[in-house]
C-alpha cells in the first residue's frame, strides 16, 4: 500500500496540532468534569442539610405541640414543666436556616413560630392565672398554629427536594453531556494518536530507507550501481588484511575500454553511458561472487580477486574477462565494437599494499593499452619505462602551455619545374632539458593520450598563423599537417579547423590535412565522414605514407583524396626493381584519380630522377631541403625555390 | 388606587421582548393539535371555575379550536395529576395546569414537555424540574401588599394592637406569598401593630369558620383578621356574628365577598382568575391554531382592591358572563399588548 500520502507536512502539523487540542480539550473536559462533580456534591450536601433543617422545624414544633399537649393534661406543676423548656427549640434551626437559606417562605415560617410561641408563652400564663377558658382558646390557636408551621417547613421542605433533584437531573444531564464529549474527544484523541504514530513510524521507515540509499549511494556507482571507488579501497584493504592473515594472495585487475571517447563523442554521452552499464553487467556476469566488481570513473573499472593463487591464475581470470566483455554491445540499436585492456597486480607478489596494488595495475593497465596487449601482468622492470611515459606526458601538457612546441617547414617541389609546391608542416618540441626532441621522441606517447586533439589544434593554429604571415609577405605557400587518427573520431575537428582557417584568413585551399592509413583502418566511416565534411570546405585531403598499412585499392575509391604520399620506404628503394614498380603503379594509379603524387623521402638525386619518371608530380625529401624553421625556409623560398 | 403593576427594570423588558419573540423548544416539537385543555385544582370553588371560565372564552375568541376544562371536584394533587397525564394523550394542542401541588406535577409535566405538548403553569410558579416556560400568575406578595394597603388606609397609622392572618393551606406557595406581602406592607405602614399568624385556618368551609371564630376569640382586641384565600365568606359571617368593629380583608372575589364588602363588613382584593384564565386560553389557542409561540416567562396579572368604593361596579361586572368577558378581553388585550409591562423573567430566573 502506497502511504506516501501520510508523510504530508501539513498533515503531520494538522495531526499534531489537533491531538494538542484533543488533549487539552480532553483535560479540560476532565477538570470541569472534577469541578462540576465538586460542586454538585457540595451542592446536594448543602441541600441536603437544608431539607434536613426543614424537617427539623418540623420535628422541633410538633415535639412542642406534643409537649403543650402533656402540659394541658397534667395534674401539677412538675408535668406541665417540659412545655416552659422546649418554647423555642425550633430557634436554633430557625437562625441557621436564615444564615443558609433564601427561601422566601422562611419569613413567613419564622413569624409563624413567633406566633407560636407567643400562643404558648400565653397559654401558661392564662393557666398560671387560672383562666381555663383562655388556655383552651390558646391551646387551639396554638394547634392552628403547629399545623400552619408543619406544613409550611413540610412545602418548604419537599421544595428543597425537589429543587435538589432538579439540579441533580441538571448536573446528571450536563454529566453526560461532557461523557458524550470526553468520548468523542477521547476518540478523536485516539485517532489523532494513531495518525501521528503512523506518520512517526512513516518518516521513521523513510529515514531508515534514506539512510540505506545514502550508504548505497555513497558505496556505488550512480550509472552501473556497482561499487564504486570508495567500496573498491574499502574492500581492498579488508581483503589485504585478510590475505596477510591466511597468507593468501589478492590480485586486482583495472579495466579502461578502448576508444571510449570515441563512442562518447561520436554517439552521445547517452550511448556511451549504456555502453558503460553495458561492461558493469557483463564484468560483473564473468567474475566470480567473491570478487569485486567496481567502476572507478570514466570508462575505468576494477575487479578485485579477493582469493587467488598464482599471477597466471590472475591472467586466466582477466582474460576471460575480457573475452566475455570483447563482444560487439547494441547500444539502442547501435552495434558497437568493445575493446578493452586490462592491467593485473597482485598482493603480496608485486605490491606491498593497497596503494601499491592500484599503482601497479594502473601501470601495468597502460603498458597494455599502449601495446594494445588485451590484459597484462604488472611487471616490475617496465616500472621506469612507464614511469617515463606517464611524465612525458605531465611535461607534454606543461609544453603546450609555454609555447615550447615548434614547428619547422619542409617544402615540396613540383617534379617537373622543381618549383615550390607547398611546404609540411613538423612539429618539433623545444624540451627545457632534453633540447630539441623529433616527433619521434614523443608522439607515440601523445597519440595515445587525450592530449593529442590540442596538440593538433595547437599545430594547425601555429602552421595557419605562419601561412597568414607568409601571405602577407607575398609568398604564397600551401601548407601541410599531419592530423593525428584519433583526432578524427573527434566531431568537432571540421567545424574547428574551418574556424581556425577563418581566424587566420587563409583559404581553406591552402590547407592540405595528411593522414596515416592507420586512421582509415580503424575506423573507416568515421575517417570518411569527416574528411568529407572538411574537403566540402575545399580543404585538400592527402593520404601519408601510402603503401605501408593495408594499402586498401578502395580507399582511393571512397576517399576524399586530393593526394597520395608514396611512402619514403618506396621512394628510397627505387633502385630496385619492385620499388620502382610500386612507385610507378602507385603514380599511375593516382594520375587515374587525378590525384597529386608524392614522393617523399627523396634523399639523393638519382631517387629524384626516378621519383619524377615514375610519374610522380611533387617530390619532398631532404634532396630537396630538410625541414627548417619558418624564417629558414622564407629565405629559401624567395632565394629561387627552383631546385 | 395604588399601582397594581411594579416597574421592571430595561433588563426585564429587554428580555421580556426577547421571550416573547423566543421560540420554545418544548412548543416547537411535534405535529400540532387543535385540541387544548386546562386542569384545574377544583372545580367547585370559585378560582377553579373562573379560570376554567376564563380559558374557554380566552380560547374562544380564537376560531379553530376544542377547549376542554376539567379538573378535580376538590383539592386532590394525584388525582389531578392522573387527570392531566390523560390529557396529554386527548388534548396534546396545549395544556394549562391550576394545581396547588406543582411538586406533585413536576414528573409528569416533563414528560408531557418531552412529548412536545405545549404547557402553561398557572396561578401557581411550576416546580423546578417541570421544564415548564411559562406562567401565567398574579404577583402574590403584591396581591398581600394590595390588601394590607386597603386594611392599613382603614387605620390610623400610630394603631397599636395586632392583625391576625390566616391561610386555608400554609406551604402553598400563592398564599404564603399573600402572607408574605401583608406582613411586609404592615411593617412599612403600621410599625405599631404585630402580624400573628399564618396560622392554619383550614381548606375545609366547615373547619374554616370554625378556625376563624376561634381565632376572633382568642384575640379580641385584634384590629383585624384577614385571609391570604377565599375566606371571605366566613370572616365576614364572623364578624356579623360577633359585631366586631375589627377590619376583615382576604384575596377573594367571591359573590359573598362582594356583598359583605358592599355592607361593609369586609374588605378584599380580587386575584382576577378569569382574566387568568383567558390570558391562558389565548394563548394556548393562539398557538394550537397558528403556531405562534408561547412566551417564555411569567405572565403577572394584576390583583384588583375591592372596596366599597368600587364594589358595585365589580357586582355589576361579574352579574353575567358577558360582563366578566368584556372586563377580561379589555385586561388581556392590554397584558398581552404590553409585554414590556407585564412578562417577567419566571420567579427564581430573576
Amino acid at each position: 500500500m502506497q502511504l506516501g500520502w501520510i508523510r504530508r507536512r501539513w498533515l503531520t502539523r494538522a495531526a499534531a496540532a489537533f491531538l494538542i487540542l484533543g488533549l487539552f480539550a480532553l483535560g479540560a473536559t476532565t477538570l470541569w468534569s472534577f469541578a462540576e462533580t465538586s460542586r454538585a456534591a457540595d451542592s446536594a450536601r448543602r441541600m441536603n442539610a437544608m431539607s434536613d433543617n426543614w424537617g427539623k422545624v418540623s420535628q422541633a414544633v410538633s415535639m412542642e405541640y406534643e409537649t403543650l399537649v402533656d402540659y394541658l393534661k397534667a395534674d401539677d406543676e412538675m408535668g406541665r414543666a417540659p412545655l416552659s423548656s422546649t418554647i423555642g427549640s425550633a430557634r436554633p434551626v430557625l437562625e441557621w436556616l436564615k444564615q443558609h437559606s433564601d427561601q422566601p417562605g422562611l419569613d413567613n415560617l419564622e413569624a409563624t413560630y413567633d406566633t407560636y410561641t407567643t400562643t404558648l408563652r400565653e397559654l401558661m400564663k392564662a393557666q398560671r392565672a387560672g383562666d381555663e377558658e383562655a388556655v383552651d382558646l390558646y391551646a387551639q390557636q396554638a394547634e392552628l398554629a403547629s399545623s400552619s408551621l408543619r406544613r409550611q417547613s413540610n412545602a418548604i421542605s419537599s421544595h428543597e427536594r425537589l429543587a435538589l433533584n432538579a439540579y441533580l437531573t441538571s448536573v446528571e444531564e450536563r454529566n453526560n453531556k461532557v461523557r458524550l464529549a470526553a468520548s468523542i474527544i477521547g476518540g478523536a484523541d485516539l485517532a489523532f494518536a494513531l495518525i501521528c504514530t503512523f506518520v512517526l513510524l512513516a518518516y521513521q521507515r523513510g529515514i531508515k530507507r534514506q539512510a540505506d540509499e545514502s550508504r548505497h549511494l555513497a558505496a556505488h556507482d550512480n550509472l552501473t550501481g556497482i561499487p564504486n571507488r570508495f567500496l573498491l579501497n574499502q574492500r581492498v584493504e579488508q581483503s589485504l588484511r585478510t590475505a596477510a592473515s591466511s597468507g593468501g594472495s589478492v590480485g586486482l585487475l583495472l579495466m579502461d575500454l578502448n576508444k571510449f571517447k570515441e563512442v562518447n563523442d561520436t554517439l552521445g554521452h547517452a550511448k556511451g553511458d549504456l555502453l558503460l552499464q553495458t561492461v558493469a553487467a557483463r564484468l560483473t556476469e564473468a567474475a566470480r561472487t567473491c570478487d569485486t566488481v567496481a567502476r572507478l570513473g570514466g570508462d575505468e573499472f576494477a575487479v578485485l580477486l579477493s582469493d587467488v593463487s598464482t599471477p597466471a591464475d590472475v591472467i586466466a581470470i582477466a582474460e576471460r574477462l575480457l573475452e566475455h566483455l570483447q563482444r560487439p554491445a547494441q547500444l539502442d540499436g547501435v552495434t558497437v565494437d568493445v575493446r578493452a585492456s586490462i592491467g593485473c597486480s597482485i598482493y603480496p607478489a608485486f605490491s606491498a599494499d593497497a596503494g601499491e596494488l592500484l599503482q601497479h595495475a594502473d601501470i601495468a593497465m597502460y603498458e597494455a593499452k599502449r601495446g594494445r596487449l588485451g590484459a597484462t601482468l604488472y611487471d616490475p622492470s617496465t616500472d621506469a619505462q612507464i614511469a617515463e611515459s606517464l611524465g612525458l606526458l605531465a611535461e607534454f601538457l606543461a609544453a603546450l602551455d609555454s609555447d615550447q612546441l615548434l614547428l619547422h617547414y619542409q617544402p615540396k617541389v613540383f617534379a617537373a619545374t622543381g618549383e615550390i609546391a607547398g611546404v609540411e608542416a613538423l612539429v618539433r618540441w623545444q624540451h627545457p632539458r632534453r633540447g630539441l626532441l623529433l616527433p619521434a621522441e614523443f608522439l607515440p606517447g601523445i597519440e595515445d593520450s587525450d592530449l593529442i586533439m590540442p596538440a593538433t589544434l595547437h599545430i594547425l593554429r601555429s602552421a595557419l598563423s605562419q601561412a597568414r604571415r607568409w601571405q602577407d609577405a607575398g609568398l604564397d605557400l600551401p601548407i601541410a599537417v599531419n592530423i593525428s587518427p584519433r583526432c578524427l573520431t573527434d566531431p568537432t575537428l571540421p567545424e574547428q579547423i574551418v574556424a581556425l582557417l577563418a581566424e587566420y584568413g587563409v583559404p581553406p585551399s591552402r590547407l592540405t590535412l595528411e593522414i596515416t592509413e592507420n586512421a582509415l583502418i580503424n575506423d573507416p566511416d568515421i575517417a570518411v565522414a569527416r574528411l568529407g565534411q572538411l574537403r566540402a570546405h575545399g580543404v585538400r585531403i592527402s593520404i601519408d605514407d601510402f603503401g605501408t598499412g593495408y594499402s586498401s585499392l578502395s580507399y582511393l575509391r571512397t576517399l576524399p583524396l586530393d593526394e597520395v604520399k608514396i611512402d619514403r620506404s618506396f621512394v628510397a628503394g627505387m633502385a630496385d626493381d619492385r620499388s620502382h614498380a610500386i612507385v610507378r603503379a602507385v603514380a599511375q594509379l593516382g594520375q587515374a584519380f587525378n590525384l597529386v603524387i608524392v614522393a617523399e623521402g627523396i634523399e639523393d638525386e638519382r631517387s629524384r630522377t626516378a621519383a619524377a619518371a615514375a610519374g610522380c608530380t611533387v617530390l619532398q625529401g631532404f634532396a630537396i631541403q630538410k625541414p627548417v624553421p619558418a624564417a629558414d625556409l622564407a629565405a629559401w623560398a624567395t632565394a629561387g625555390a627552383t631546385v | 388606587m395604588k399601582p397594581i403593576i411594579r416597574y421592571s427594570g430595561a433588563a426585564t423588558a429587554l428580555l421580556a421582548m426577547a421571550s416573547l419573540s423566543a421560540c420554545s423548544s418544548v412548543a416547537a416539537a411535534g405535529p400540532r393539535s387543535n385540541k387544548i385543555a386546562i386542569v384545574v385544582a377544583s372545580t367547585k370553588q370559585k378560582f377553579g371555575v373562573e379560570m376554567m371560565g376564563g380559558f374557554t372564552e380566552g380560547a374562544k375568541d380564537v376560531a379553530g379550536v376544542e377547549v376542554l376544562a376539567t379538573g378535580t371536584e376538590l383539592v386532590d394533587g394525584p388525582k389531578q395529576v392522573s387527570i392531566f397525564e390523560g390529557l396529554t394523550a386527548t388534548h396534546p394542542g396545549g395544556i394549562t395546569i391550576f394545581t396547588i401541588n406543582p411538586e406533585l406535577f413536576a414528573p409528569a409535566q416533563a414528560a408531557a414537555g418531552k412529548q412536545g405538548v405545549p404547557l402553561i403553569s398557572l396561578d401557581t410558579p411550576p416546580a423546578p424540574s417541570s421544564n415548564v416556560e411559562l406562567l401565567v400568575s398574579n404577583d402574590n406578595v403584591e396581591l398581600g401588599r394590595q390588601l394590607a394597603d386597603t386594611i392599613a388606609a382603614q387605620l390610623p397609622p400610630d394603631a397599636q394592637g395586632t392583625i391576625v392572618v390566616g391561610t386555608k393551606s400554609p406551604g402553598a406557595q400563592v398564599l404564603d406569598e399573600r402572607a408574605q406581602g401583608l406582613r411586609e406592607e404592615f411593617a412599612k405602614r403600621l410599625p405599631g401593630v404585630t402580624v400573628l399568624g399564618p396560622l392554619d385556618t383550614k381548606q375545609d368551609p366547615g373547619e374554616n369558620l370554625k378556625a376563624w371564630r376561634l381565632l376572633v376569640k382568642a384575640n379580641k382586641h385584634a384590629l383585624a383578621f384577614l385571609g391570604t384565600g377565599e375566606d371571605a365568606g366566613n370572616l365576614a359571617k364572623v364578624r356579623r356574628e360577633t359585631k366586631g368593629k375589627w377590619l376583615a380583608g382576604a384575596v377573594t372575589s367571591v359573590h359573598d365577598a362582594l356583598l359583605a364588602i358592599k355592607a361593609g363588613d369586609l374588605f378584599a382584593v380580587s386575584a382576577e382568575h378569569w382574566t387568568e384564565g383567558m390570558v391562558a386560553g389565548r394563548l394556548q389557542a393562539q398557538h394550537a391554531t397558528t403556531g405562534k409561540e408561547l412566551p417564555i416567562g411569567w405572565i403577572m396579572i394584576p390583583g384588583l382592591p375591592i372596596t366599597p368604593d368600587n364594589v358595585d361596579e365589580i357586582l355589576a361586572r361579574d352579574a353575567s358572563t358577558a360582563g366578566r368577558n368584556a372586563w377580561s378581553r379589555r385586561m388581556t388585550d392590554e397584558i398581552l399588548g404590553d409585554p414590556q409591562t407585564y412578562l417577567r423573567p419566571m420567579p427564581g430566573d430573576a
